[in-house]
């Protein structure tokens, strides 16, 4: 039956391309053949020819269009009937299904031809799904002795699937083509057994020619050329990807600053940043990156930060340790930092670089002044002062960039190949004043940003200060008012207080010094007096007094105080020594001051145990009259010495808390000043100065 | 041997004056009011007043005020529990001003110097 169909085959089926039927023994009944190819063309130069063959035979010829309209392997439609399955490329069973159904109801020995499978979606599992389309429509071909051309574009399916495929078909013509030239050969044709099987050949304007050597030669230079070519675009390719990589890189640093303005990031790790960008294989790949700043205040150029190694062996060391690392930014600048600290030798020169403003013959403050990007060479044109520029960091070359904000030149950003010694290129340079773009945003920004905090930390201050007004305010409308019942209780409680004290010092003056009674009523007589104290300080600090101002003897008030607190002097058998210039005159008031002294003595008597030396002198320095009253008391911790002054703070028990705040408010009020010193456990030593003049 | 009036209100600081100034060798007579102060001294001289600002009726200001109106007041202290009244200008016709305290050492102190100036002026 085979061998029938074989003969019949010979007679009436053509493949329509010269030589080819010749070569193959012509397409048999019953089989498909697939085309693997890599351009359609070539498969094309295969379909074109055998229509006419097929139509002449009046076969029966199906075209399955996979592509949709316009596909360019899609026949004459008027020579064939066309099947579109433009919709089934997502489900390759589906599509199997429909293929297989129209062969099965055609009438045998129809010829169909197929579009190109790679159409179908390469959806999960495509590949498997193809292999059983091809088996299922190869089965049916097979069974109703049709044939098929299909065509497989290289690549589609991979090589294990490919096999599987080579192991089902009965013919596989591999097909390339060079230039015009369309080649073929055919790897597999069951039942076929003739030499030329299985060498190449080429199909030359419908007719097949055999593959010569001069051919090969001829395929071998095409080849060649070729891989020139493509040699060639792919160091195009390197040189766009660095330039691309570059450009990730700048953006990303781009992307890094604007986040890290938003952020609390400093200013100082921006800068960083950008240096390691500068210097960064990633980044623009300089040597050594250097940041001058205009310091407005001091009028002069200054040296901010620096980056880079400083001989040959540290490039060395650091580039080997980066190299084929890809870093991101953040971790070049933590790695950065850690050769920061060994960096000394290029932050030393960078902090050494100190010019002023008006030094306008120096080229860098020139280059600030004009603004523009140069690179600094020995022959630099309009200036002789390269040469010093260049023996500072020791190149031949240097590139320079100002710093721009709003026309205004914020600095210089400078950067050499002082290891390598590569020049500097013109484009570098426009790279570099990317970079100084950033920097002087970021400073811009960063100045703003310290504006804006510190005008808000004014406002907060304003604010703080406002509320503490008002909640002065209410204090001391509560205080008036409370100091309204204070007086009215103080001046109430005092003349009863009067009558107790008196009697008991009454009584004190009859009783023999040694008795019991004598004891109590001493102690009578000391409550009244503390209570009188009490009563005194709160009424004064309630309403103090305008001072009325006479000129007072200071010794004898001093002795009039001290005379006040014999008996607790004599109890506690404290020595007092009263040391005074001579006349010791100063216009005060002398109850005020009476007050003073009274609160400075009673703090440094009740300050002391028993035994102790009270010791004032009073002495006219200059303009101002200073008593001084120093005690061998225990001292005051250094922690309450800065509230010693403050109302109502106390360390007794006992008393007001008062005393030293009226002392000091009057003093103040006769624009005196008054001061402590102490020691703890040695004694305190308290200070008046009053003016002696504008009294 | 001086003659001293204490004008006061409270009857007990009366009692504790008139005892301790007796004690330092001076003649004490009290007066309770303004009034009785007024009208001791229209009849008897007095080396010394020691008058009291807060009283009921007639106040030690205005007692003050009728005492300076005769030609030949006598010295006058003023002894009140207040110090505010040191403000007032009137009060600086008195020859001294003491607050009151159970300490009476500066009432007596302030005593026996106006009693010592005026008898030397006398």
């Amino acid at each position: 039956m085979n061998e029938k169909s074989h003969l019949e085959l010979n007679l009436s089926l053509s493949s329509g391309v010269s030589g080819l039927d010749e070569i193959l023994e012509g397409p048999r009944w019953g089989e498909a053949i697939i085309f693997h190819f890599t351009n359609p063309r070539e498969y094309s130069s295969f379909l074109n020819p055998i229509l006419p063959s097929l139509a002449k035979e009046g076969i029966q010829t199906h075209a399955f269009q996979l592509q949709g309209i316009g596909s360019t392997l899609t026949p004459d439609t008027e020579k064939c009937h066309c099947h579109n399955f433009h919709q089934q490329i997502s489900h390759p069973e589906r599509l199997s299904a429909q293929v297989c159904q129209l062969i099965r109801l055609e009438p045998p020995r129809s010829f169909f031809l197929f579009d190109d499978l790679e159409a179908i979606e390469k959806l999960p599992g495509y590949e498997q799904r193809v292999v059983e389309l091809l088996r299922q429509v190869v089965a049916e071909i097979g069974r109703k002795q049709s044939a098929a051309y299909i065509p497989l574009s290289r690549g589609f399916l991979p090589s294990a699937e490919m096999a599987q495929v080579k192991d089902l078909i009965p013919v596989f013509v591999e097909t390339w083509s060079l230039d015009e030239e369309v080649h073929f050969q055919i790897l597999q044709a069951s039942g076929r057994y003739s030499e030329r099987l299985f060498q190449r050949y080429k199909i030359d304007r419908d007719s097949i020619k055999m593959f010569s050597v001069a051919d090969s030669k001829q395929y071998a230079g095409a080849l060649e050329q070729r891989t020139r070519e493509s040699l060639e675009l792919y160091t195009q390719k390197v040189h766009v990807e660095s330039d691309l990589q570059r450009r990730v890189f700048e953006l990303s640093l781009m992307n890094e600053i604007t986040r890290s303005l938003l952020s609390t990031m400093d200013l100082e790790e921006i800068l960083h940043r950008i240096l390691i960008g500068v210097t960064a294989k990633e980044g623009l790949g300089f040597n050594r990156a250097f940041l001058l700043l205009v310091n407005e205040t001091e009028q002069v150029l200054e040296g901010k930060m620096a980056i880079g190694p400083s001989n040959l062996d540290e490039a060395l060391r650091i580039w080997g340790a980066l190299d084929g690392r890809k870093l991101s930014i953040s971790e070049l600048a933590a790695l950065g930092k850690e050769w920061q600290r060994q960096d000394a030798q290029v932050n030393k020169l960078a902090r050494g670089i100190r010019i002023p403003l008006e030094d306008r013959a120096h080229l860098l403050i020139e280059l600030l002044r004009l603004r523009q990007p140069e690179i600094i060479r020995p022959d630099f044109p309009s200036h002789l002062q390269s040469q010093s520029v260049l023996h500072l960091f020791e190149v031949d070359q240097v590139a320079a960039v100002p710093l721009l904000s709003r026309k205004k030149s914020l600095g210089l950003l400078l950067a050499d190949n002082r290891i390598t010694q590569k020049p500097i290129a013109e484009e570098e340079l426009k790279h570099l004043e990317t970079f100084a773009n950033y920097a002087a945003s970021a400073i811009e920004q960063a100045r703003l940003h310290e504006e804006v905090r510190r005008r808000i930390s004014e406002n907060e201050r304003h604010i703080r200060e406002l509320e503490a007004m008002q909640d002065r305010l209410i204090h001391s409308k509560r205080l008036s008012t409370l100091g309204e019942l204070a007086s009215k209780m103080a001046h109430e409680v005092r003349t009863p207080l009067v009558s107790i004290g008196g009697f008991a010092n009454a009584l004190l003056k009859k009783k023999s010094n040694d008795s019991e009674d004598c004891e109590y009523l001493k102690i009578i007589v000391n409550e009244v007096r503390r209570l009188e104290r009490i009563i005194s300080d709160v009424l004064t600090y309630v309403s103090p007094g305008i001072p009325r101002k006479r000129i007072v003897d200071f010794r004898r008030l001093v002795d009039e105080v001290v005379m006040m607190f014999c008996l607790p002097l004599k109890e506690k058998q404290i020595d007092v020594s009263i040391r005074s210039d001579d006349s010791p005159l100063c216009r005060a008031d002398p109850d005020q001051m009476k007050q003073v002294l009274t609160a400075i003595i009673n703090n440094a008597i009740e300050s002391m145990p028993e035994c102790g030396k009270l010791a004032v002198h009073l002495g006219c320095q200059q303009s101002f009259l200073r008593i001084s009253v120093s005690d061998t008391g225990i001292g005051i911790p250094e922690d309450k010495m800065g509230r010693l002054f403050d109302a109502f703070f106390t360390t007794k028990s006992t008393g007001s808390g008062l005393g030293l705040n009226i002392a000091s408010q009057i003093v103040a009020n006769h624009k005196g000043s008054i001061y402590v010193e102490s020691k703890l456990g040695e004694g305190s030593t308290f200070y008046i100065n009053l003016p002696l003049t504008s009294c | 041997m001086k003659r001293i009036l204490v004008v006061d209100d409270e009857r007990n600081l009366l009692k504790l004056y008139e005892k301790e100034l007796r004690e330092e060798g001076y003649e004490v007579l009290t007066a309770s009011s303004g009034r009785e102060a007024l009208g001791f001294l229209d009849g008897i001289a007095f080396d010394l007043v020691i008058l009291d600002i807060r009283m009921p009726e007639m106040d030690g200001m205005e007692t003050l005020r009728r005492i300076m109106e005769s030609p030949s007041s006598p010295p006058l202290i003023l002894n009140t529990a207040y110090s505010m009244y040191k403000d007032d200008f009137l009060t600086w016709a008195a020859d001294a001003y003491v607050v009151k305290s159970s300490d009476l050492s500066e009432l007596k102190t302030k005593t026996s110097e106006i009693l010592k100036r005026s008898s030397k002026t006398a």
